[in-house]
């Protein structure tokens, strides 16, 4: 393989990188394949001991996205962080899907306790309240009236606070969840 | 080599490299890969991510045969997780070292 094939390869695998990086990333292999021709190597003596240059592109790619993840915090981001750090190998499929999946499912049963309150204390406020003129349909326990209220609106408002609490968690689990990709994509020897 | 231990191994090496100096990116895998065998490809990304994280900074320099060159250096933060691995590395050996032994003459 020729210098220029090989940065070819590896420009177009870089794909989705900014251009910056791209130019950043490239300068580097430039310089390598610079001093290596000065000192006495052939290009492609240089290609063979630099390695596939689709894996290492990969490798960029991976980098750039959960840079990317870590510095603008969204939903769409973190999954892809999650998904690229997968597509590096089988090992890390083993030590971070099992933990991202059981954060997710924590995070669920957080916010539907919190909605699950909250939902409660409206429902009892406004059964309190409707119960004279729906009888039949409505059942609440023979205690003082403004109990039950007073009650209702305490329900509420943990319910509320408790999805605020969970906003924060979101936030703490999202941080803790790239922390850890790194940690991963840094230790584990990808394929 | 455990292809798993020379992927941590790897940030030790080229953190102690640049303690003795700064390095340009070709010196360092020349360097290191006399040492160990590594893809020399790999060391590129890893010091993309070192410097993007604060451990190394770089700078270019003139030289004669062509294109400024990059050069790496260490970060106050760099100088000291170095100095962490370096001990957490002297600690791991050791504890194999006895391990081994005992083997050996067992």
């Amino acid at each position: 393989m020729t210098k220029n094939e090989y940065l070819g390869i590896f420009n177009r695998a870089l794909d989705s990188i900014s251009i910056e990086e791209k130019r950043e990333i490239l300068y580097d292999y430039q310089e390598h394949f610079t001093i290596g021709l000065a000192d006495g190597k052939t290009e492609e003596q240089i290609c063979l001991e630099l390695g596939d240059p689709k894996a290492i592109a990969k490798q960029y790619r991976v980098g750039s996205i959960v840079k990317q993840a870590e510095e603008n915090k969204s939903g769409t981001n973190i999954v892809r962080a999650v998904f690229a750090a997968l597509s590096l190998g089988f090992l890390n499929l083993i030590f971070i899907l099992p933990v991202f999946f059981a954060l997710i499912g924590l995070l669920l049963a957080l916010y539907s306790a919190g909605i699950a309150f909250t939902l409660s204390g409206i429902c009892m406020f406004f059964g309190r309240l409707l119960e004279p003129v729906f009888p039949e349909l409505i059942s609440i326990p023979d205690i003082n009236p403004g109990i039950i209220i007073f009650a209702s609106i305490s329900l509420t408002s943990f319910g509320l606070l408790f999805c605020i609490a969970d906003a924060y968690i979101t936030r703490f689990f999202y941080i803790v969840t790239i922390k850890y990709i790194k940690g991963i994509i840094r230790i584990i020897k990808s394929k | 080599m455990n292809i798993q231990l020379k992927k941590g191994v790897l940030e030790l090496c080229v953190l102690s490299m640049l303690t003795k100096k700064d390095c340009y990116g070709y010196e360092l895998v020349n360097e290191i890969s006399k040492s160990i065998m590594i893809a020399e490809g790999t060391i590129y990304p890893l010091l993309k991510r070192l410097k993007d994280e604060g451990y190394l900074s770089t700078y270019l320099e003139e030289s004669q045969e062509g294109p400024p060159r990059k050069y790496y250096k260490l970060t106050e933060m760099g100088e000291k997780t170095k100095k962490e691995l370096v001990s957490e590395w002297y600690t791991f050996v050791k504890g194999v070292g006895n391990i081994v032994g005992e083997e050996m003459t067992a």
